[in-house]
Formats: structure tokens, sequence, C-alpha cells
């Protein structure tokens, strides 16, 4: 009699802690799409969703920095396509081979 | 005592290799007065065969000029990360950029070919002004570009 029910104790103890989360988890959705239409669904949703959020910007002005006719100082990096590179002095020049382990470079202009 | 010897002997022989094998390098590059803005310069390698290497300084920081160094573009695509850490500015009409670099001995004598494309704004591009081997010999030989630089020594 004892051995039925601990067996019945530990199967609904299982049950319980296995089957809670699941049930807060049906619910939250529930309560997301049950009571909410439109754009309030539309938000809890969200996070259903694996399309990434866009963001909407009237103007940027990095680009700005990068325009041509307006760009005077040629000493100012410009983050194109591909990224400026990082000026000397402030990583180590890249490892192609060339380049020994010595002294960093050094350049000077007369 | 012993031990302390034969410690100081093998640091000092694992050390002396590593200094023989790059030795500090001054690439000197004088510019005409062409009469335009600041010159974008890429200095590269190849090998034998032709094919590029590696970067060793870029004047001009920035990438959406590199387009205009064109020897240099095409073989790298434009690629920033070829260039971070050896890039500096442009370097302007008569003025001369001399960069110190401790470049690897096995550069030297290998058939290597140190390459300098040229780019002025609102001017003729000029990829490939400079084409000089890379050997012993012709360290402190000054070479003369073919149209923004008057002349690249290394030594």
């Amino acid at each position: 009699m004892t051995s039925r029910f601990s067996v019945l104790f530990t199967s609904t103890a299982l049950t319980v802690a296995l089957g809670l989360p699941a049930l807060a988890a049906i619910q939250t959705q529930g309560n997301a799409q049950g009571r909410c239409s439109g754009v309030c669904a539309a938000v809890f949703g969200a996070d259903d969703l694996s399309v990434p959020l866009v963001r909407v910007s009237g103007e940027d002005e990095d680009d700005e920095d990068c325009d041509e006719e307006e760009d005077e100082d040629d000493d100012d990096a410009c983050t194109g396509a591909l990224g400026a590179p990082a000026p000397a002095g402030t990583v180590a020049p890249p490892a192609n081979g060339l380049f020994g382990n010595g002294a960093a470079p050094v350049a000077v202009t007369n | 005592m012993k031990s302390l010897l034969a410690t100081l002997a093998l640091t000092t022989a694992l050390t002396v290799p590593g200094l023989a094998m790059a030795r500090p390098v001054t690439l000197t590059t004088s510019l005409n007065t062409y009469g335009g803005g600041g010159a974008y310069l890429a200095l590269y390698v190849t090998d034998a065969s032709g094919a590029y290497v590696g970067s060793l300084w870029m004047a001009g920081g920035k990438s959406k000029y590199y387009e205009h160094l064109r020897g240099w573009y095409a073989a790298t695509g434009g690629d920033p990360a070829q260039i971070n850490g050896i890039t500096g500015a442009s370097v302007g009409a008569g003025r001369t950029l001399e960069i110190t670099l401790d470049l690897a001995d096995a550069l030297f004598d290998a058939g290597y070919t140190l390459h300098i494309d040229a780019a002025v704004e609102d001017m003729r591009d000029s990829p490939n002004e400079v084409a000089v081997p890379l050997t012993a010999a012709g360290a402190g030989a000054p070479v003369q570009g073919r149209r923004y630089i008057a002349s690249f020594v290394y030594q």
C-alpha cells in the first residue's frame, strides 16, 4: 500500500514539474492572441517571427561624410562598403608574411 | 651555475634566429609637383609568378578612393584587412613619404617585386607607377615613376 502511494506521488510530482511550464507557455500565447487583435497581437506575437526588425530612418548623416562632392579632408577615414582600414599604430600590421616581429611601422612625410 | 649557463645559451640560440629573420627597411617615395591634391599610394608585393602576396603600405585613409589604385584593388578587392595597421595619410604633391618597416629577410633576392599604384583626385589613375624587384643589390638605387612619383628607393 505504501509503495503504491509512493509511485502515485512520484508520478504526480513528475507530471506537475513537466506540465506546469508547458501550460504556462500555452496560456501566455493564448492571452496574446485571444485578448488582442491587430497591432496588439502583432506586438505580442513578434517574438515568434523570424523576420528581422527593419529600422526606418529619414536621413543617415554618416553617408554625408562619404559624399565625394562635399568631402575636402583627405585624411579622414570614410566607412565605405568594405569599411575603413585601421590606421598605422593602432593595430599590428597584417600577418601576410612580409613583416617581421620587430618595430612597428613608422611613416614620415617631408 | 651550469644549468644557468645552459639556459642562457638556449635562450640566446632561440632569440638570434628571430632577430636575423627580419630587418628595418626604409622606403622613400618622392612625388613630382604635379599640381593636384594629395596622392593615394598603394605599396604591395607580388611573387615571381605575379601573384599578389601582401601589402606594405597604404597612403590615404578613405576606402572609397581605393578602387582608383587599380592594380592593388584588382588583387585585393579593396579588402581593408590587407592594410590594417599600415595605413597613413595621403601624400601631397612635391612631398616625400619615408616609411620604415620591419621586413622579412625572405623578401629579398627571392623573386618578389614591389609595386606602387598611385591615384590623385580628378587626375589620371596610375597603376603600377613603380615596379621594382626586391634584391639586396637594388637597395639604394633610385627608380623613377611613370607619372606622379619622381623617385622611389628602398634601403
